[in-house]
């Protein structure tokens, strides 16, 4: 398991591998020698060499911190594989279901909303896009795939980029589970 | 002896009195109001009886409910901690009407004494030094100014029938003195029901020390030593110790028998303490007397060795006090620290929740007196003191080391508390050089918090920081505990451990 860990807004590259109950560690590709033992929930009974410690996790409302000794630190855990984290998305609650009221292909957008792509009055041109514009339908008579005529598909649910639904696709169904949080909800 | 007792009270103080009543053989009755049903109190009592929803006003001071549950339960005699209905002579007078023995001073010795006016007003009578000022409420704010003048700026507005520093006000001009009266008397009033101020003569960074003192039905009162709890924040106690450290043998016997002239006067039985402010001059000055057990008697129990609260009962129960005053000796020291449920970072705010994870001291001279438990909510409704920790040693010194590693071991997760404030008051010079005074924490608290001195230990703490947080990430929801996974609102936490996203993906692979 590899992970990017930020800490203090400093970011160290983690490696680790479990087998069995025996750890294996590199930070920022420094083989450290790890022994650890899961005491109880939350707290873990960590040796690093022959130093010991008792560290705790501990979850308030949506943060978590880790407690080394009576140090507190906000750590912010990264899997630097993952799409989600490649992007600037910070939008963690998962899919979400958009309804869309025919069938049409989903397709990304680019980072700003660009003009006739959305109706909505406010966004207009090179604006960003914002969270609750309505998406609407492209009405461009020179591209055969899309339907004519405008019509709500939905709001705008990132902080960038949109989804405009095309007509070109009869296997999409009216639930289209949201894949990314670059794509109008 | 008491076959059964009520305690009209909550949190770590009925637990505490629980224990008590268990050692000598009495069954323990407890009573808790809607939002205390999952509370520490109810189920280590023999009998529990819900007495109504969270206000105060409509449970734990409701003296009918209080006096219905103590007919019902059989309930011998009621011992009321502190707070709530501990100080109130209308209960006393209630219980006594009911045939329930009040474990505390008589009504008349309430009325004495409860009234910090009526109280400064005896003191005067029987030659007890008083902090210049008013022994009667005030009437008016011309009163107030006239009097402010001839005693001296600065002046401390004070409820007559007030305690744990409520309606309390420091007015160091003229200015300041109306819109501080009005808002002293009416916290006074929303507090205590009661809105009489009076006023004294403020003096400046003085110490406060108060004297235990514990007097049988059989005319008999002796001293206990003292009690050092100058460090308050905002008037109220923060950490209390015994002996004081400013107090010697002979200081000690002159505050000790002052103490007990003003608990005879009052017609004084049961525990109660004298409270005195002394300057730096050692000159001490009567300030109030409490007419119940306090929260930090762990103290003085460990320095002398006596129970107060076993004592409590057996002078309830009319018998004589089984000691003398030469029979009162000081060993050893003890520190206190109260760990309320508050929030250092956001100005000591109450911080209530859930507690995701406890973590206990134990070890050699440490006790800890507490009403909570892992996976217990905090309520909103009440004060947030959580659980007192004690530190006993042959010597101040090692009392200090040893709460100070306590604290180390000492972990509440899930909620805020002011654990880091005593690490920070323990290791400061001036607490271990004793030089401390009720203005000490203020200034304190001005103070920045020393940059670390040991960057190498920080980086260290570090790497162990990031080395931990990959763990338990990995480990998921095997690292979790039961009741972790949410958060108060339901919503899952933004570093939820098992990803929202892998699970939908999931989900849809298996279609």
């Amino acid at each position: 398991m590899t992970y990017d860990v930020s800490i203090d807004g400093k970011t160290y590259r983690l490696d680790l591998t479990q087998i069995d109950a025996r750890w294996s560690c590199r930070l920022d590709g420094r083989e450290i020698e790890v022994d650890a033992v899961l005491a109880r929930p939350n707290v873990l009974s960590l040796r690093i060499g022959n130093n010991a410690y008792e560290v705790k996790c501990e979850r308030v409302g949506a943060d978590t911190h880790i407690w080394v000794g009576s140090r507190r630190f906000a750590p912010e855990v990264r899997d630097p594989r993952s799409l989600r984290s490649r992007s600037r998305a910070i939008d963690e609650h998962g899919p979400r279901r958009l309804t869309a009221p025919m069938p049409g292909k989903v397709v990304t957008g680019p980072g700003k909303c660009s003009r006739g792509w959305c109706r909505y009055p406010r966004c207009r041109g090179d604006e960003d896009a914002e969270r609750g514009q309505i998406a609407k339908e492209r009405n461009d008579s020179e591209d055969p795939g899309y339907r004519r005529g405008s019509r709500e598909f939905g709001r705008c649910a990132g902080d960038r980029g949109m989804i405009r639904l095309e007509a070109s696709w009869p296997d999409l169904y009216f639930s289209i589970p949201l894949l990314s949080s670059t794509f109008f909800a | 002896m008491f076959k059964k007792i009520l305690i009209a009270n909550r949190g770590e103080i009925a637990v505490r009195v629980i224990r008590a009543c268990h050692e000598m053989g009495i069954a323990a009755v407890t009573v808790y109001s809607d939002v205390d049903r999952a509370a520490l109190h109810v189920r280590k009592s023999d009998e529990a009886y819900p007495i109504g929803p969270a206000l105060a006003s409509e449970s734990y001071l409701n003296i009918e409910k209080i006096l219905d549950v103590a007919k019902r339960s059989g309930a011998d005699a009621i011992h009321p901690g502190y707070g709530f209905l501990s100080e109130n002579a209308k209960f006393a007078r209630a219980c006594a009407d009911a045939g329930v023995k009040f474990i505390g001073p008589t009504a008349a010795a309430m009325d004495a004494m409860g009234s910090k006016t009526r109280a400064r007003q005896a003191m005067e009578e029987v030659g007890v030094p008083t902090v210049p000022g008013t022994s009667r409420g005030l009437d008016s704010i011309e009163q107030a100014m006239e009097v402010a003048e001839r005693i001296g700026y600065p002046v401390m507005l004070k409820a007559a029938a007030g305690g744990g520093g409520k309606g309390m006000r420091l007015v160091h001009a003229p200015a300041d003195l109306k819109s501080a009266l009005d808002g002293a008397r009416s916290e006074a009033e929303r507090a205590f029901g009661d809105g009489e101020v009076y006023i004294e003569k403020a003096i400046i960074n003085p110490r406060h020390i108060e004297i235990q003192v514990l007097a049988d039905e059989h005319s008999n009162t002796v001293y206990l030593g003292e009690r050092e709890c100058s460090l308050q924040r905002r008037h109220q106690k923060v950490v209390e110790e015994a002996p004081s450290p400013a107090v010697d043998s002979e200081m000690r016997r002159k505050m000790g028998e002052v103490a007990v002239r003003v608990a005879q006067a009052a017609g004084y039985t049961n525990a109660g303490t004298v409270e005195f402010l002394v300057d730096q001059q050692k000159n001490f000055y009567f300030l109030e007397m409490n007419t119940r057990l306090q929260v930090e008697h762990p103290v003085t129990e460990l320095v002398t060795g006596l129970d107060l609260v076993h004592l409590q009962i057996r002078i309830a129960n009319g018998e004589p006090l089984p000691i003398t005053q030469k029979d009162v000796t000081i060993r050893g020291h003890a520190i206190e620290c109260r760990i309320y449920a508050e929030d250092p970072d956001n100005n000591y705010f109450p911080s209530p929740g859930k507690i995701t994870l406890l973590l206990l001291p134990s070890g050699p001279g440490i006790r800890r007196d507490s009403g909570m438990y892992e996976g217990w909510t905090v309520p909103m409704d009440y004060d947030p003191l959580l659980a007192k920790l004690i530190g006993y040693g042959t010597d101040r010194e090692m009392a200090i080391s040893r709460l100070n590693r306590a604290l180390n071991e000492y972990f509440v997760g899930g909620i805020k508390t002011n654990i880091s404030l005593f690490r920070r008051i323990l290791n400061h010079p001036d607490f271990h050089a004793a030089k401390i005074d009720t203005g000490f924490l203020d200034r304190m608290l001005k103070q920045q918090k020393d940059p670390s001195a040991n960057p190498q230990a920080d980086a260290e703490a570090t790497e162990v920081a990031v080395i931990a947080a990959g763990m338990f990430t990995a480990l998921g929801s095997a690292a979790a505990g039961p009741g972790d996974r949410t958060t108060t609102d339901g919503a899952l936490p933004k570093s939820a451990i098992e990803s929202n996203w892998k699970k939908a993906a999931r989900r849809e692979a298996l279609r």
